[in-house]
């Protein structure tokens, strides 16, 4: 999935011509102008010396900085013994570089240099007009530096991390270069694509909070607990919102089930009921907030989902359709990406539950903590109701990068809300 | 005194018995002879047994073709003395000795359990079993089966007699066995023990699927469970053992144990090498049955949730762990 983020549009950059000539004329002079300040940040393989990965960096004007992505010096973050950082600047100038202050939710690192241009990027403090032709740079596909004119459509709608977006197209290698308006003022850095026409951009008051911090604080000396620090909080943030949120529950089969209790969590649903040919009838519902937080490529965090099935059986004998329902339940996975080296294998407890409605169901719930993060876990919720004979309902969560208390209280609202006659 | 010929076969096993009151026994393949034996390798006037004035058998070759031989392969040059029971050969054909003095091994008891076990092969418990083990096959069938699918079923249905078929390969094979050894095949009483242990392990598959529902999964169940099988298939093994092989008690009850356990071993190995490839799925007990199938207590929520406490320690006490 995160793949197909990066590397979602192939096409790109062709559009200089189709812009108007005031514009192409600006858009010239601002490359030519900034071009020196814009450098390909690559990732090497300390034993092989080869890249693992790249993307774009560009030099502020404070202090020797150099903005890029998290996720495109994750591995040199994470495992320093293994990588090291390196930029290429026009005129194929080559040095060394040393991650200072991550920001893992907004996906933001701050990298020293000993790169100096004459010319350096500014942070623009306001935010452009919805419909501003804004431009994005960057090294795309390792081509080389482009320019690509698009719009400012305002902040993403259903996102729970602020994302601009971005009319234009941003492609791999792209990640961590800088959006600025006319002024070449930056408004954004470019992180993520959803394909043609569809970028998304950090906006510049994220990276504005992670340069005061650092300006503050200093270098960070152990990224780890920093990391850590962020997702708890950044978790406890978006739960404070969903549980103290009054859930709205929808129609579900005879039963009712939680729908889009936040405007970041989004649903669909599906079924079955009108095929003739399945005599096992499903409805199901589901719903997530989709956006992952990066941490490592094995390992990403950060999101939410729950999923509810009716089942029902009129023509099938109780047996039947209980052999049925627990195959319906039998595989559950998380929806993280996570390696043995990023977390401990998942216990469970599995119990028939009495809800205080005196419904019963089977319920199963595991648990797995992060190795390197403190305080942190994967949880996992299936239930399955017992009271009928020939139909059940399944509901089920998964929650990733979550504290303790934040899984039971999450678990606990969830539980209560799923009502079945 | 009278002196006992047997003719043996390549294993030893008596094919003939002849005993002959006369003090000289002519031994060849021409029908002039007392024993006419068979084997080509056998001159037609091969050898005689004589007995001497002290009572001692005496073997004499006549200059056969191939010679004679007596334990351990010792050529006879002209005559030698036989100790009785001592085996000889004329050729390759095996001739064991006996004079009417020697000691036989004392009368056996009926085996009280071989008497049981023997019962099993009574025609009708058979078919009964047979029915039994049918049956629980159509029902599993029918568990998972759409009922919509007419040619699914009449297929799987095909599959039945095969399956029972295969199932008799089992008694058959130790049959055969116990027919070479012992000229005694018993296949009726292995067929009927082999049936009785596979009715009673579906059964028992049965009370423990709904054990594990009612106990909520428990590890005690997977145990027993696991236990219980390994004890049915030792049992079923000593006992078609016990009827097809010539060995001590202990000795079929350790073979049996053994290849039980071998077999079991193996499926456990088997689940062990799945489960490494898996691990990192989380592993639970997803067993669901209706709710009158439970006999446990519920839990209450609160109860549930205070519980996973010990999850999240148990879990944030392995983060170092490494595996």
């Amino acid at each position: 999935m995160r793949a197909l983020w990066w590397y979602g549009g192939l096409w790109f950059a062709l559009l200089l011509g189709s812009a108007n000539p005031v514009a192409a004329d600006s858009a010239e002079q601002l490359f030519a102008r900034y071009e020196p300040a814009l450098l390909q940040v690559r990732v090497l393989e300390k034993a092989s010396g080869a890249k693992a990965s790249i993307g774009t960096g560009f030099v502020l004007e404070q202090a020797n900085l150099l903005v890029t992505n998290y996720h495109v010096v994750s591995e040199a973050v994470l495992f320093p013994d293994k990588y090291q950082l390196e930029y290429l600047a026009v005129g194929q100038k080559k040095g060394q570089l040393k991650v200072v202050a991550v920001d893992v939710i907004n996906d933001l690192a701050l990298v020293s240099t000993d790169y100096q241009p004459e010319q350096r990027f500014s942070i623009q403090p306001e935010r452009p007009v919805q419909g501003a032709t804004i431009y994005s740079l960057g090294n795309p596909h390792d081509l080389g530096m482009i320019l690509v004119p698009g719009t400012y459509n305002g902040l993403q709608k259903y996102s729970f991390y602020p994302r601009i977006h971005f009319t234009g197209a941003v492609n791999a290698g792209m990640s961590g270069g800088p959006t600025v308006d006319a002024a070449g003022k930056v408004v954004g850095v470019n992180v993520a694509s959803a394909g043609n026409q569809l970028g998304f951009l950090v906006p510049a008051d994220a990276l504005q909070a992670l340069l005061q911090r650092f300006l503050k604080d200093g270098e960070v000396a152990d990224f780890k607990q920093q990391i850590d620090q962020q997702l708890v909080q950044s978790q406890q943030k978006m739960f404070e919102q969903i549980l103290s949120a009054d859930w709205q529950l929808k129609d579900f089969g005879p039963g009712k089930v939680p729908d889009e209790v936040v405007p970041f969590i989004r649903c669909w649903g599906e079924s079955n009921v009108e095929k003739n040919k399945d005599q096992l009838k499903k409805v199901a519902a589901f719903c997530s907030q989709s956006e992952e937080i990066f941490l490592s490529q094995q390992f990403t965090t950060g999101r939410i989902e729950m999923q509810f099935e009716w089942l029902h059986a009129p023509d099938l004998h109780p047996l039947q359709f209980f052999n049925r329902y627990q195959q319906n339940i039998s595989n559950a996975n998380p929806d993280n990406q996570a390696g043995k080296e990023d977390v401990t294998a998942f216990e469970c407890q599995h119990k028939v539950v009495q809800q205080p409605n005196g419904q019963h169901a089977k319920t199963i719930f595991c648990v797995r903590a992060y190795r390197n993060f403190a305080g942190l876990f994967d949880a996992l919720y299936l239930s399955a109701s017992l009271d009928h004979d020939k139909q059940g309902l399944i509901s089920h969560f998964t929650l990733s990068g979550v504290s303790q208390h934040t899984a039971q209280a999450f678990s606990r609202k969830f539980s209560e809300a799923v009502l079945w006659q | 005194m009278a002196v006992i010929i047997e003719v043996l076969n390549k294993q030893h096993k008596v094919i003939e018995r002849h005993k002959f009151a006369q003090q000289q026994v002519a031994i060849g393949r021409a029908y002039d002879n007392d024993v006419i034996l068979h084997d080509k390798h056998v001159c037609p006037h091969h050898a005689h047994l004589q007995q001497d004035e002290n009572g001692q058998w005496l073997l004499h070759d006549l200059s056969s073709m191939n010679g004679s031989f007596i334990e351990p392969r010792q050529q006879v040059q002209q005559a030698q003395v036989l100790r009785s029971g001592q085996i000889c050969w004329l050729g390759e054909q095996a001739l064991r000795i006996y004079d009417d003095q020697h000691q036989v091994a004392p009368a056996q008891p009926f085996n009280r359990i071989e008497q049981k076990l023997l019962k099993l092969g009574h025609l009708g418990l058979i078919a009964t079993l047979f029915l039994l083990v049918l049956l629980e096959e159509i029902f599993s069938l029918w568990l998972v089966l759409p009922d919509k699918q007419q040619a699914q079923w009449s297929r799987s249905l095909i599959d039945l007699p095969l399956m029972l078929l295969v199932l008799t390969l089992w008694p058959a094979a130790l049959a055969m066995w116990s027919k070479l050894n012992q000229h005694e095949a018993r296949f009726l009483p292995q067929l009927g023990i082999t049936f009785l242990g596979i009715a009673v392990m579906a059964l028992w598959q049965l009370l423990m699927t709904i054990l594990n529902f009612s106990l909520d999964g428990a590890e005690t169940v997977a145990w027993l469970r696991e236990s219980g099988r390994l004890m049915l298939i030792v049992l079923l093994l000593t006992a078609n053992f016990y009827l097809a092989l010539q060995l001590t008690v202990p000795k079929k009850v350790l073979l049996a144990t053994g290849l039980g356990l071998i077999l079991s071993l193996q499926s456990m190995g088997l689940s062990l090498l799945f489960d490494d490839m898996r691990r990192m799925a989380p592993r639970f007990d997803s067993s669901l049955l209706p709710m009158s199938f439970y006999l446990n207590t519920p839990v209450s929520a609160d109860e549930f949730a205070k519980a996973s406490d010990e999850l999240f320690n148990s879990t944030s006490a392995k983060r170092a762990d490494e595996d």
